[in-house]
């Protein structure tokens, strides 16, 4: 029976110009495809999801959240060269649900849209961001991202003073020792949106004393290699500056808060 | 043309600030005009125009830029750094000597104050389309405080419609807009950019759409990398359309085919590279870009360690 679907709606998709197919599944029958479709139908499936964003039926968004999920494993059908990440990465920021707390996690590494969809999501997200975050063996692209989400729910007014106290203390953490120039960058911006004093003076220091922010900034990358330290190190000083003077306010990542 | 037609032909101002590029302003390059563009022709700023959109990053108040060259171009294409017309390079801009032909007699009368004839990049309201001239063509240029041009258009002033509303398009931007199928938020006029991708993807279009935001993101980006030691960085592909992107297997709505996606490169690219590519695509407001080395292809080679995608809100 459910093959007489899948085959009846593959017929139906392959008679369909391309932009009218979104218009033509119900959320059951996107539900379908996502599970068991190939990969264009899946395409065409997402597309429901991504008109619906949390408006979607709770399997659909969960269909959504699994399919995402065997994508960024791999081993699926869809060609590489398709890019298809993205567009599910997509389709899973609208959905502002807490089942795609882990996915979105996974991949704060790959841009804004990642952590803006957690606080999205709210203070529900704020064990996972601030694990990851912590985590000393974390992506620096990961750990950007995840401090850019704290920033985010902290700018939002989503926190509770436990855990805006816990945020000081992982920029702290991010703020000391030697650290990749990508969690610097984010530490300090964060630590000026907190309006630590302990914390500010670290990022004046960064700002002025260049030996204190090449002795903070790693002069590897995380696989060891040598990265481009005078850059970082000026990297993290300017970034200090800015913030610092108030300014940089339209300096990426942005809080850009999903649509309902 | 009439004057009063060429003053309706008046397009486009891109208003930018330093400031809005805070991150990857402060480059080290020296602020100063793209040394093609003729300085009789260029730099004069005009006010901002109260309520028209603004790009992404822009600062009302501090416009600066817009160059209209009333040229005939038509048939014509930017393509890299040179505008094309068949096996001819009509000019070229964006480096030392380069220097576009203009006629003066060509060039229209200023008008700033010329109502609805100031928005946004891309193809603007109110670009004056009537009438029955002989179908001339503007390259428009869009360049930061660095420099950096970061836009070139051609937008065409004529084509007989005789109405404001209705821009003549071409028979390709007529084929683009049957692709998207979708005439209220895909009309054909809307195809008037020059993507980077000159074949596969854009399935051999003259023209396509880039998104004012991704223009905006790519000229930051390039502008920062090459500032920072980062040798021979372009773009490989941006803009696609739905036919072209569907062959590369890309999703029919896919944000290369909303013109606010690009895939980046640069000579000797790696994690280094790749690193200050994010820097400052995250900085000029990516939505995604890939992390390096991630992914695999269908020979099972690593994805992202040739280039670097980059999305756009």
């Amino acid at each position: 029976m459910r093959g007489a679907m899948m085959a009846a709606l593959a017929l139906a998709l392959a008679a369909v110009p391309a932009a009218a197919q979104e218009t033509t599944l119900t959320e059951r029958e996107a539900v379908a495809l996502l599970a068991e479709g190939a990969w264009r139908e899946r395409f065409a499936a997402l597309n429901v999801a991504l008109k619906l964003g949390p408006r979607a039926s709770p399997e659909l968004r969960l269909a959504v959240i699994e399919a995402a999920w065997a994508e960024l494993r791999g081993g699926t059908d869809t060609p590489p060269e398709a890019e298809a990440m993205f567009d599910y990465l997509d389709a899973v920021a609208g959905l502002r649900d807490p089942r795609a707390i882990p996915l979105l996690v996974e991949v704060l590494g790959n841009g804004s849209a990642a952590s803006n969809a957690l606080a999205d999501i709210g203070t529900e997200a704020f064990p996972a961001v601030i694990a990851a975050v912590s985590d000393p063996g974390e992506h620096p692209y990961d750990v950007f991202g995840g401090l850019t989400a704290l920033r985010f729910l902290l700018e939002d007014g989503a926190l509770t003073a436990g855990q805006v106290e816990r945020v000081r203390g992982v920029v702290g953490d991010r703020l000391t020792g030697v650290q990749d120039g990508f969690p610097v960058k984010a530490a300090i911006r964060l630590a000026v949106a907190l309006g630590d004093r302990e914390l500010r003076a670290t990022v004046e220091q960064i700002a002025v004393d260049r030996d204190f922010a090449a002795a903070l900034v790693s002069p590897l990358l995380p696989d060891g290699s040598p990265t481009d330290h005078a850059y970082w190190v000026d990297q993290a000083r300017e970034h200090a500056r800015i913030f610092l003077s108030g300014g940089g306010a339209d300096i990426g990542p942005v809080r850009r808060p999903g649509s309902d | 043309m009439s004057g009063r037609r060429m003053a309706r032909c008046l397009v486009a101002v891109a208003l930018f600030a330093a400031s809005a590029c805070a991150d990857v302003g402060s480059v080290g390059v020296a602020p100063e005009k793209p040394s093609s563009i003729p300085d009789a022709d260029v730099d004069r700023r005009i006010p901002a125009v109260a309520g028209a959109p603004l790009p992404p990053g822009a600062v009302a108040g501090t416009a600066r830029v817009v160059r209209r060259h009333a040229l005939r171009l038509i048939g014509a294409r930017v393509r890299d750094t040179e505008i094309v017309r068949g096996g001819e390079v009509l000019g070229s801009f964006g480096r030392p000597g380069g220097r576009i032909p203009v006629s003066a007699s060509a060039v229209p009368p200023s008008s700033p104050g010329l109502p609805g004839a100031m928005p946004t990049p891309g193809l603007p309201a109110g670009t004056a389309r009537d009438g029955d001239d002989e179908g001339c063509w503007y390259l428009v240029y869009y360049w930061m405080d660095n420099g950096e041009v970061f836009h070139v258009m051609l937008l065409s002033c004529g084509g007989g419609s005789g109405s404001e509303n209705e821009p003549e398009c071409t028979e390709d931007q007529k084929a683009i807009a049957a692709e998207y199928g979708d005439e209220a938020e895909w009309p054909c006029h809307k195809f008037d950019d020059t993507p980077a991708s000159g074949g596969g993807g854009s399935h051999n279009h003259e023209t396509g759409y880039l998104d004012p935001a991704y223009t905006s993101g790519r000229s930051s980006v390039l502008a920062h990398v090459r500032a920072n030691g980062v040798a021979g960085a372009h773009v490989n592909s941006d803009w696609r359309c739905p036919e072209g992107n569907r062959q590369e297997n890309g999703r029919p709505r896919s944000r290369h085919v909303r013109g606010l996606a690009g895939d980046f490169d640069a000579t000797g690219f790696d994690a280094v590279v790749h690193g200050k590519f994010v820097a400052t695509a995250v900085a000029a407001g990516a939505r995604w870009y890939s992390k390096y080395g991630t992914g695999l292809d269908a020979g099972d080679n690593q994805m992202y360690t040739g280039h670097i995608h980059i999305d756009w809100w």
